[in-house]
């Protein structure tokens, strides 16, 4: 017949800490001797060993990577590629600030050379007489204006 | 004691050279990208394989865990500590898979074993592992596979070391009764 002994739970733990550290005189003590009269403690160490003894059998080791410059130039090429990707996105500001007051300046100039004018050599067509008010302005008799000496 | 200074001088020479490197991949030298990449590649992609338990995704995570570390090399204040910090990029990019694959099944007639060694309980175990959840996946792997210590365990984690040793305790013994399980079958 199998019974749990006072202890169970402590020497479950220091069977874990016993592979991460160097358990005291006395811890080992109390392990040796819950042991002797624990089976089912003695048989959790057991199978808590081989667990992760295979475990750690199953870890790849650095020797079963293979050695290839496909790898390298594929970080290569995307680094390459983020790169570029990072200085458009870090000058595109610039750029963008750069076109707008470009076309702003073009279109300052288009406006200040093309400025409607009226050429000095044509002539008037018909005839311009000044209104005020609907009522025409007196005709100017040369005529009658003496000269000025 | 002789070998123990060449050990220890070939050592100094491996980080000058490696701090070297650095320094010069930051002004954008693609040689000392390449001598970094084939430096690192086989531990990056060994963590990886032994976290995902699948090659191709492995080589994925470690080529990710290259381009974000090349990007953001100019935030490393020493450059000796780039060895390091690209193996914690590399590990949290790991789980951040494996979160994401959390609620997804994995057909294990599918998996691939990896070449060598015991193919069979290598199968076993990445079966094992995937009913595990990811925190105590990788806090089991970066232990017991990569040996690392309690305390590179939690700095790589970003968890105290108190969590790290109980959650290695659950782990391990989710794991004995999965593998009593599965032995019993």
């Amino acid at each position: 017949m199998r019974y749990r002994v006072f202890g169970c739970g402590k020497y479950r733990r220091l069977s874990g800490e016993k592979s991460d550290r160097a358990l005291k005189l006395r811890e080992r003590e109390f392990m040796a001797k819950h042991r002797t009269v624990c089976d089912d403690c003695r048989v959790y160490e057991a199978q808590s060993t081989t667990a992760l003894n295979m475990l750690r059998l199953a870890a790849v080791q650095e020797e079963e990577i293979e050695t290839g410059l496909v790898f390298e130039e594929r970080i290569l090429r995307r680094w390459r590629v983020q790169s570029t990707r990072e200085s458009v996105r870090y000058w595109s500001p610039a750029f963008m600030g750069a076109a707008i007051a470009g076309l702003t300046v073009l279109a300052a100039l288009q406006l200040v050379t093309n400025r409607p004018m009226i050429p000095n050599t044509s002539n008037p067509i018909g005839e311009a007489r000044l209104e005020r008010g609907g009522e025409l302005y007196p005709e100017i008799e040369l005529g009658k204006i003496e000269r000025m000496r | 004691m002789l070998d123990t200074k060449l050990f220890s001088g070939a050592a100094v020479d491996h980080a000058a050279q490696e701090r070297q490197w650095v320094a010069r991949c930051r002004m954008g030298d693609e040689n000392a990208l390449t001598m970094l990449i084939a430096r690192h590649r086989s531990r990056l992609v060994r963590t990886a394989s032994n976290l995902l338990r699948d090659r191709h995704e492995a080589e994925d995570v470690a080529q990710e865990a290259f381009l974000k570390g090349f990007r953001e090399i100019h935030k490393l204040r020493e450059d000796r500590a780039f060895s390091g910090y690209l193996y914690k990029i590399c590990v949290r990019l790991c789980m951040d898979r494996l979160r994401l694959k959390r609620a997804e099944l994995t057909e294990f007639d599918s998996v691939q074993p990896h070449e060598g060694g015991n193919v069979e309980n290598r199968v076993v175990i990445a079966k094992l592992l995937a009913q595990l959840p990811y925190e105590l996946r990788t806090t089991l792997v970066l232990r017991e596979m990569e040996q690392l210590s309690y305390e590179e365990v939690a700095d790589v984690m970003h968890v105290p070391i108190g969590t790290v040793r109980s959650r290695l305790h659950t782990a391990r013994e989710r794991f004995r009764k999965l593998w009593i399980d599965e032995v019993g079958e």
